[in-house]
């Protein structure tokens, strides 16, 4: 049911021309947008509590469902669009580590609710030649009843 | 009694046995149960990121690292290895913090004849001849016991951040005689 003020508050077509302007923000270049990747981890018939295991030569056994695919941004079905905004490097105090400051450059990805269910889940996310790994999902926003999510993911290279 | 192990599988196999002794217990004694007047009570024996979140109450057990000590007897092979051990207790208030770490150092210490641990030691089993891929896995055969010394417990004083104002620390020395 709609929470907005007026009536007239069409949260399908307003969802729709979101997704539309937010497709107009992503690169033009398929390759270039942004893949999400979701867990692919090996399960050892001799392994650790950590699932890891304890022969490093053992082989992994035949997964009992397949992997989830990755998913692509894009206008097309079992695609999902997306914002992303750079929160540069100097959002926290950086990690110390022996050899001196760490901190990852981060992005924050905005998707709508249909978006959001296609990549929840998913542990990394791979932009041009940079991965980054998942960080967190802060709480949901709302347009009416349009779900909106923000999701912060970490560069893995920590230049 | 199965062969000993070598080298950094021993050390695994002393973790997985530390884990696995620690987080039964806490089981036994009912902390891994939800209930209606506490916050859930986790086991963690994985490090904690710079910024992950903490959510009470957390019990991150970690061995932090080993010093192995000098030869125990002249002309033999016999030396000992010292792991440390970390048991962090991120509780939700005083009262849980100090229960469930004083638990904790208890465990360790074997004055908990109520699960059985009537001894300082530590059983180490060979984990490594279990397979996930029976119906019943196997058990584990007991390969040799290390003892745990120096249990000692200790709280944050005057907490710098929130998170800090119920944590406990239990630490211990988990000492492995090999040859």
């Amino acid at each position: 049911m709609a929470r907005s003020p007026t009536d007239d508050f069409d949260t399908a077509e307003v969802r729709a021309d979101l997704r539309a302007v937010m497709f107009m923000g992503l690169p033009d270049d398929p390759a270039d947008r942004p893949i999400f990747h979701f867990p692919d981890v090996p399960a050892y018939a001799k392994r650790d509590r950590a699932g890891q295991p304890w022969d490093f030569s053992e082989a992994a056994l035949p997964p009992a469902t397949a992997p989830k695919p990755d998913v692509l941004c894009g206008p097309d079905s079992g695609e999902v669009v997306c914002t992303y905004t750079v929160l540069g490097r100097q959002t926290r105090a950086p990690s110390q580590s022996p050899f001196g400051a760490l901190d990852a450059e981060r992005l924050e990805f905005t998707f709508l609710d249909v978006d959001y269910e296609l990549i929840k889940g998913f542990t990394s996310v791979t932009i041009g030649f940079t991965t980054y790994r998942y960080d967190k999902t802060l709480p949901p926003d709302g347009l009416s009843d349009l779900g909106v999510f923000t999701v912060v993911v970490a560069a893995d290279d920590v230049l | 009694m199965a062969d000993p192990l070598f080298g950094g599988l021993r050390d695994r196999v002393i973790e997985e046995s530390f884990h696995r002794m620690l987080e039964g217990a806490l089981a036994q004694l009912g902390w891994l149960t939800s209930r209606t007047d506490r916050m859930d009570v986790t086991y963690s024996p994985e490090p904690l990121g710079p910024d992950e979140p903490i959510v009470p109450n957390l019990v991150n057990a970690i061995i932090e690292g080993i010093d192995p000590d000098e030869e125990q007897e002249l002309g033999s092979t016999l030396s000992e290895d010292t792991h440390l051990a970390y048991v962090d207790v991120y509780a939700e208030s005083e009262a849980v913090g100090r229960q469930l770490a004083g638990d904790v150092r208890c465990i360790l210490e074997g004055k908990m004849p109520m699960i059985g641990r009537t001894w300082p030691v530590l059983v180490v089993r060979d984990w490594t001849t279990v397979d996930y891929t029976l119906a019943t896995p196997n058990e584990p055969d007991e390969l040799f016991q290390v003892a745990i010394e120096r249990v000692r417990q200790d709280k944050a004083h005057r907490a710098a951040a929130e998170w800090q104002k119920h944590l406990y620390s239990v630490s211990a020395e988990l000492i492995d005689d090999r040859d």
